[in-house]
């Protein structure tokens, strides 16, 4: 029977509290992914981006011996990227910059390259894209909480309970941040959405 | 305007096709009558289009593997590689609170000492009248004189006449 991610996540921390240290780097290969997704969206920097979940994975190791999985694995390592995430923007001096971070032209050593989806024509490629790509830039230009929110819910696939449980406020507070959120990237995308 | 707060209240959820059938109704007969919650709904759905348009980054392995390599090695080094936040950061908001309340407490418990201090001196008045069995309001009284006979003894040594004078 195949085992959900909660499911996993779970053993994986039961094996490395029982001293076996390759369950963290199987927790890393099951969450590195979508984690990097939800994190460039929060921060709009590839560069920051990878620092920051390289930064949550390191103090997940170092305190995964204490965690009880009273909160569930998923709900904790959120936290603490968007504790890190906070603490990035803040010593950005709380500015609402918007980072023009095309991934191609990041690094001339192609470290943060972007793979194309191969299953997309080239002008669909280049539309899917520029769409990625102005979506996360106006996710970062909302307010802390609901960029927070929205980057649970869109990027992440959270419902509006986990949202609420990652962000430590009621459901219907989390439906406040979500709502408010879309609107405002409905508003920002419209002068878009009237050019093509 | 009440029934708009509800409504609004509901259309991400309606958007998202979340809703009861009888709650289907009751949007859709709002929205169909209302202009400003029109107007709403289709930004949400606007940012809902764009939210579920958006695909994740797909990174390519040699950026998994600088990544992983990374991690590991900071791993190693077991410290962190940036602190979150400048030493005090964390301090301040604290402190700008427990500074006010610590100086005023301070005040307060200085008047209060202040207080006891002159309690502490009647009591002691008291003592002293009934170790030598005198009302208190006598004490007070040949303390008087005592500051007059000392006054009048200045006076003396300045011009002795005056005292001659005074009798």
């Amino acid at each position: 029977m195949e085992l959900s991610e909660k499911e996993k996540s779970l053993e994986c921390v039961r094996r490395f509290q029982e001293g076996d240290r390759r369950a963290f780097d199987e927790l890393v290969q099951i969450h590195k992914r979508k984690a990097y997704g939800f994190v460039l969206g929060m921060i709009g920097n590839s560069e920051d981006a990878s620092d920051i979940l390289q930064e949550g994975f390191l103090r997940v190791y170092q305190s995964l011996g204490r965690f009880r999985g009273d909160a569930g694995f998923k709900t904790w390592f959120y936290r603490i990227l968007i504790n890190l995430s906070r603490d990035v923007l803040r010593r950005r001096g709380r500015s609402r910059r918007v980072f023009a971070y095309s991934m191609d032209e990041a690094d001339e050593d192609g470290k943060t390259r972007e793979y194309p989806d191969l299953s997309l024509r080239p002008d669909d490629q280049a539309q899917q894209k520029e769409l990625d790509e102005l979506v996360r830039r106006i996710a970062s230009g909302l307010s802390d909480r609901q960029r927070e929110a929205f980057c649970l819910r869109y990027f992440q696939g959270m419902r509006s309970d986990e949202v609420a449980s990652v962000l430590g406020c009621g459901v219907s507070t989390a439906k406040v941040h979500i709502f408010r959120a879309l609107r405002e990237v409905g508003r920002r995308i419209q002068p878009y959405l009237k050019e093509h | 305007m009440a029934l708009c707060f509800l409504i609004r209240r509901k259309l991400v959820d309606f958007a998202e096709q979340n809703l009861n059938e009888g709650e289907v109704r009751k949007v859709q007969a709002h929205l169909s009558e209302c202009g400003p919650c029109r107007q709403e709904f289709d930004l949400i759905r606007k940012g809902l289009d764009a939210a579920h348009g958006h695909r994740p980054p797909v990174m390519d392995e040699v950026f998994w593997k600088r990544f992983d390599e990374g991690l590991w090695k900071k791993i190693q080094e077991g410290k962190p590689s940036f602190s979150p936040a400048p030493f005090l950061a964390p301090l301040w908001k604290p402190a700008a609170v427990i500074l006010p309340v610590i100086i005023v407490m301070l005040a307060v418990l200085t008047r209060m000492s202040m207080i006891s201090v002159g309690q502490q001196e009647a009591v002691l008045v008291r003592e002293a009248a009934w170790l030598i069995n005198e009302s208190p309001d006598t004490q007070v009284l040949s303390a008087l004189e005592d500051d007059l006979t000392d006054e009048m003894e200045i006076l003396f040594v300045l011009d002795p006449s005056l005292i001659r004078k005074i009798g």
